[in-house]
């Protein structure tokens, strides 16, 4: 589709980017020192501001309320803001390979009132070590948005004794998969596969792959600041059904409920 | 005072929270209903009374189809007429080799079921997950909004964004990743190729459910239709990375 026309509210935008909104990202990314906010070195944005932590034009940047930022060594970033009229623009700010930008169509009718359309900053994800992976953002009014992730098993409450709690196995069509999880300081500190699907080269693959992937997203989504996720489709029953298995077990050998 | 679980069934995992009781019937009571609805609605199963609709040795009049599977019916083709044929259970490849395959719409109105069983037991802080499809109840554990995050697209371990809200609310997103292109458009019988993924707010999720398929059959411009659904709102991942998301649903989106 293109610019919607139902709307004279919507915009779509996905040419270069803003000088104006490069200043501002390079501002922000000052306003917190070491955020990954700060403009990817390759990035375009690399431009410093002039005089950090204050905005070029603060009339138009009086609605600018909110700017997200997941890091995942963010390959690109994409804001969008409201100008006095509340007409939306939209500037995508790329590096590397990412490609993002970020339109809200008003696809109702205009009301008297109607909120800033204002968004946080859609992710590029990349596939790097997981601890290069720093929830983050920032915004110039409120609060700070989590990046990372998932519908894994249920995080590790805290109490959990330490210890090694071994998963129940369970089989799916390319074989068996059993996890122990290693709980230290009441978190979980690392998981460990003991069976995985090996039988054929398809199930090796799978394993190779999914599995490495799988004991991060464990890792990872114990820090994450949501309750559950949409969109994440199984990867693995059988790793979840065995996990959580784990999980359980460490929590009743801790006297934990539920 | 907690219980969480995950039960796999109906071709995915189930997340089952129920914050305020430790009433483990409850769940009992749940997984039994995920599992009759598989029997019954499996397309995968060739005995199911869906597949025996399908290959037509039952008519949708026959005692043996229960009010449940008349009522899934029913809906399906108020579904179909709103969407001018967008939405079509009746024109989909399914696994047992007939053009009907309503899983699109069984697995939110099935978690929808539960999560109103729950609130027929007096649950109301709960969160019920069907392989990504939400249904909320209440707040969640620290009496705080449900905090759901939204995957993103390129990266099964992101979370692109977060939405905040309280139950009632449903949460459904409709993509081709992870099954590969398998939502194609019945009208035409091609994978979607425009989004990568839509998602739907709301207050029920069956019709958050097959609203997100609508969604994602529609493209972006979608999203006007959608807004003409009351209580309903979504947002759209382009495959060449946009976002674009319908007004009311930044109203849901934590900052």
């Amino acid at each position: 589709m293109t610019t919607p026309s139902k709307s004279g509210k919507s915009t779509r935008q996905t040419a270069p980017i803003d000088p104006l909104l490069q200043q501002r990202l390079a501002q922000l990314g000052n306003r917190r020192p070491g955020s990954p906010l700060s403009p990817p070195k390759n990035g375009p944005a690399a431009k410093p501001p002039t005089k950090p932590g204050r905005r070029a034009k603060p009339a138009r940047a009086a609605k600018l309320s909110a700017l997200a930022l997941s890091a995942v060594t963010t390959l690109g970033l994409t804001v969008v803001f409201a100008d006095q009229n509340g007409q939306t623009d939209s500037v995508q700010l790329t590096s590397g390979t990412a490609a993002g930008s970020l339109i809200t169509v008003a696809a109702a009718p205009p009301t008297a009132v109607t909120p800033a359309a204002v968004t946080p900053a859609a992710v590029t994800p990349a596939a790097v070590t997981p601890a290069a992976v720093t929830p983050a953002a920032v915004t110039p009014v409120t609060t700070v948005a989590p990046a990372a992730t998932v519908a894994v098993a249920a995080p590790a409450p805290a109490g959990v004794v330490d210890g090694t709690y071994v998963g129940g196995s369970d089989r799916n069509r390319w074989g068996t998969v059993q996890v122990q999880v290693v709980y230290s300081g009441g978190q979980v500190a690392d998981v460990q596969i003991l069976q995985y699907p090996n039988g054929d080269r398809n199930s090796i693959r799978i394993s190779q792959v999914a599995l490495p992937r799988l004991v991060n997203e464990t890792l990872r989504s114990q820090s994450a600041d949501v309750n559950t996720v949409s969109g994440a489709t199984y990867t693995s029953k059988s790793y979840r059904i065995s996990m959580q298995s784990a999980i359980d077990a460490a929590n009743a050998a801790s006297g934990i409920s539920g | 005072m907690s219980l969480h679980h995950v039960e796999a069934v109906m071709g995915t995992s189930i997340s089952i929270d129920i914050v305020d009781s430790h009433d483990r019937s409850l769940v009992e009571e749940l997984v039994a209903w995920f599992h009759e609805v598989d029997e019954v609605f499996s397309p995968y199963k060739d005995d199911s009374v869906i597949s025996r609709l399908g290959r037509g040795d039952l008519a949708p009049t026959d005692v043996q189809v229960s009010d449940d599977v008349r009522e899934v019916l029913q809906r399906c083709g108020e579904l179909n007429e709103a969407t001018d044929g967008v939405f079509d259970v009746w024109s989909l490849p399914s696994p047992n080799g007939t053009c009907f395959d309503p899983c699109g719409y069984v697995k939110g109105w099935s978690v929808q079921r539960a999560a109103r069983l729950l609130e027929q037991r007096g649950v109301i802080d709960f969160c019920i997950n069907a392989g990504g499809d939400v249904a909320l109840g209440g707040l969640s554990g620290d009496h705080a909004p449900w905090r759901v995050g939204i995957r993103h697209p390129d990266d099964s371990m992101a979370v692109a964004f977060v939405l905040e809200g309280a139950g009632p609310l449903a949460v459904a997103t409709s993509a081709s990743y992870e099954r590969g292109a398998h939502i194609v458009d019945p009208r035409t019988g091609q994978p979607i190729t425009e989004l990568a993924s839509a998602t739907v707010v709301g207050p029920d999720l069956a019709d958050a459910d097959a609203y997100a398929t609508v969604l994602y059959v529609m493209g972006a411009d979608g999203l006007y239709w959608l807004a003409q659904q009351p209580g309903y709102s979504g947002c759209v991942f382009t495959r060449d990375g946009q976002l674009i998301t319908s007004e009311e649903f930044n109203f849901y989106r934590a900052a």
